[in-house]
């Protein structure tokens, strides 16, 4: 598995799987999409209970997408390995888009559902202050221009920053919220029909692949990248 | 469908960000691929001359 870590292993494999990737991104999002608008309604939210098949997994995928840049964060930090802020870099913006579709289908769902686009209660404003986390990791990015600096301190508000995952996660258990509590990932069984569980576990799916596809197409171009300033400072320190 | 818009329009924004995430994505990928491959002919024609 460490093998992998050495860029040249990595592009090699990346450049292998990353066509598979995409295809079964594609195949599993269409399943998940006729799934989807085939679902029966639900008794109480009617037709737009839909909504949920996405609102739920872009949630889910910010979380995860988080958890996956602060672990990749601490291999860069901690283990000094080359590949971990690069991977970290790598999966920002895609976090941050799971985090954006899960603000704006959320308030498009509470709308109909509850009377109102935004509430300030726990989970929704631990899931702003999220994708906040998320502008401001890929804000220290840009802002510094010196990479190994720029890493360093990204990955310590990467860390930091982790605190807030749970607090995302048991907002609706610890504090009195407009949001509902989870229904899907409980100790005990789904609160959840089968006709719409489904659905949204394809869908689910669906989003975690095409989270891989994206993180290995952009982990290679972030390599290459890497190459050509390495290449470009030899270049200018031979001249 | 009742609140058709309001499920059209989730679909209509998810599907806008993922597509952008995508295209942003492949773009830099191929832009920085073919960097890196121009520079590799160029340095491969260096050395036949040389």
């Amino acid at each position: 598995m460490f093998g992998y870590a050495n860029p040249q292993k990595f592009i090699s494999l990346a450049g292998r799987l990353d066509r598979p990737l995409w295809a079964l991104t594609v195949v599993v999002f269409g399943c998940g999409l006729y799934l989807a608008f085939t679902a029966p309604e639900d008794y109480q939210q009617g037709a737009t209970v839909r909504i949920m098949f996405i609102h739920v997994p872009a949630a889910w995928m910010s979380l995860f997408t988080y958890s996956f840049l602060t672990i990749a964060s601490v291999v860069g930090l901690v283990f000094r390995h080359p590949l971990g802020h690069v991977a970290a870099r790598a999966a920002a913006p895609i976090g941050a888009g799971f985090t954006l579709i899960t603000l704006l289908t959320g308030a498009l769902w509470g709308q109909p559902m509850w009377g109102t686009w935004w509430v300030w209660d726990a989970r929704l404003t631990s899931v702003l202050v999220l994708f906040f986390i998320y502008l401001g990791y890929l804000a220290v990015w840009s802002a510094i221009a010196e990479p190994l600096q720029a890493a360093r301190i990204a990955a310590i508000l990467a860390l930091v920053g982790f605190v807030n995952v749970p607090i995302v996660k048991f907002s609706v258990d610890w504090w009195n919220t407009l949001h509902q509590p989870a229904s899907v990932s409980r100790l005990d069984a789904p609160a959840i029909h089968m006709d719409l569980l489904v659905p949204l576990i394809v869908m689910a799916v669906a989003f975690q692949l095409l989270f891989f596809a994206l993180w290995l197409t952009r982990m290679q171009a972030a390599i290459f990248r890497q190459r050509l300033r390495v290449r470009r400072l030899g270049f200018a320190e031979a001249g | 469908m009742k609140y058709a818009f309001y499920i059209y329009a989730s679909y209509g924004v998810t599907a806008l960000i993922l597509l952008g995430l995508v295209v942003f994505s492949l773009r830099d990928y191929r832009q920085q691929k073919k960097q890196l491959e121009r520079e590799d002919a160029g340095e491969e024609g260096e050395d036949v001359r040389s």
